[in-house]
């Protein structure tokens, strides 16, 4: 995902390094509602 | 290659067995040759199309239900493990979860044509525990429309491929050996593009400290959430102020984000 969107001219995609599973472990904030793109 | 002919013409069926058992477990082997060969077997009179055809399904359905007690067991991580060795990491767990997720078990009909789902709907089939029966029953129809349009065309077009045969013998082992490099290449290829795009990914990833730390500090960060609706559902947890989009909306919708704007993107 990240490289076709570096691909279509979006230069500054950075994955987050173990997804939202490191973030939870890491003991950072989380949220229940999400803001969704209509 | 004489060698390899005779041994397919005794043992065809046992060779086809274990050639789709292999790759549907997910051995990079192309088996499409072997059902070929199966076919051309079957109008040699070594052994009949219905035989050949229950040999490649039954093959197919056994590794297909090891990946769904698998998924049964392991639940999302083993989608992850899937992802990590496969060939083709692009065609990753996201899109073929959400092409699997809009057609239901109907997928695994035609899943063994479409990559990335072949081997993704097995075991997704165990994580969201469809029943066995019903797995069962349209994981082996999907390998019967898979195996016997390979076979019939070996029957058909036996003539063509004995002349192909006949063609290739008449190099001995040397034929044996360029299509052995032939594969090497190809898989090596095909790791060698899967550790260009892991070691590219490892060069722009960004660690949750550094995340967290940009944010706090009021950096323009737009945050994306591109967990599956699946994934979504059994965790509804989510990074404060990220935004949550499909990954196909999110590239059809690329030119429309700001120049310069820095995106960080987040699955499970």
């Amino acid at each position: 995902m990240a490289r076709r969107l570096m691909d279509s001219g979006v230069l500054h995609v950075r994955p987050l390094l173990g997804g939202l599973d490191a973030w939870i472990e890491g003991g950072f904030p989380v949220e229940e509602k999400l803001v969704e793109i209509p | 290659m004489h060698e390899v002919t005779r041994l397919f013409q005794t043992h065809g069926l046992v060779i086809l067995f274990l050639a789709v058992w292999l790759e549907n477990m997910g051995v990079p082997l192309p088996s499409f040759p072997f059902l070929l060969g199966a076919g051309l077997l079957a109008h040699s009179g070594h052994s009949s199309l219905l035989s050949a055809v229950l040999t490649a399904a039954a093959a197919a359905l056994i590794a297909d239900t090891v990946w769904y007690y698998l998924g049964r067991a392991v639940g999302r991580r083993i989608l992850a493990w899937i992802c990590f060795i496969s060939l083709n990491p692009e065609s990753c767990v996201n899109k073929t979860e959400s092409a699997f997720l809009r057609h239901g078990l109907r997928s695994l009909l035609v899943a063994k044509y479409v990559p990335g789902l072949n081997t993704i709907a097995p075991p997704l089939c165990g994580l969201l525990h469809v029943p066995i029966a019903r797995f069962l029953f349209y994981d082996f129809a999907g390998c019967i429309f898979w195996a016997t349009p390979f076979i019939v065309a070996g029957f058909l077009f036996s003539k063509q491929l004995e002349a192909l045969v006949g063609y290739l013998e008449r190099f001995g082992n040397f034929a044996l050996l360029v299509i052995a490099l032939l594969v090497v290449a190809f898989i090596g290829y095909k790791l060698h593009e899967r550790r260009k795009f892991y070691r590219h990914l490892r060069s722009v990833r960004i660690k949750p400290e550094e995340l967290h730390q940009r944010m706090q500090s009021g950096e323009p960060v737009t945050v994306v959430d591109l967990r599956s609706p699946l994934a979504y559902s059994t965790d509804r947890f989510s990074i404060p102020g990220s935004v949550r989009i499909s990954p196909e909306e999110l590239e059809r919708r690329a030119s429309e984000l700001p120049i310069g704007s820095e995106l960080v993107l987040y699955c499970t």
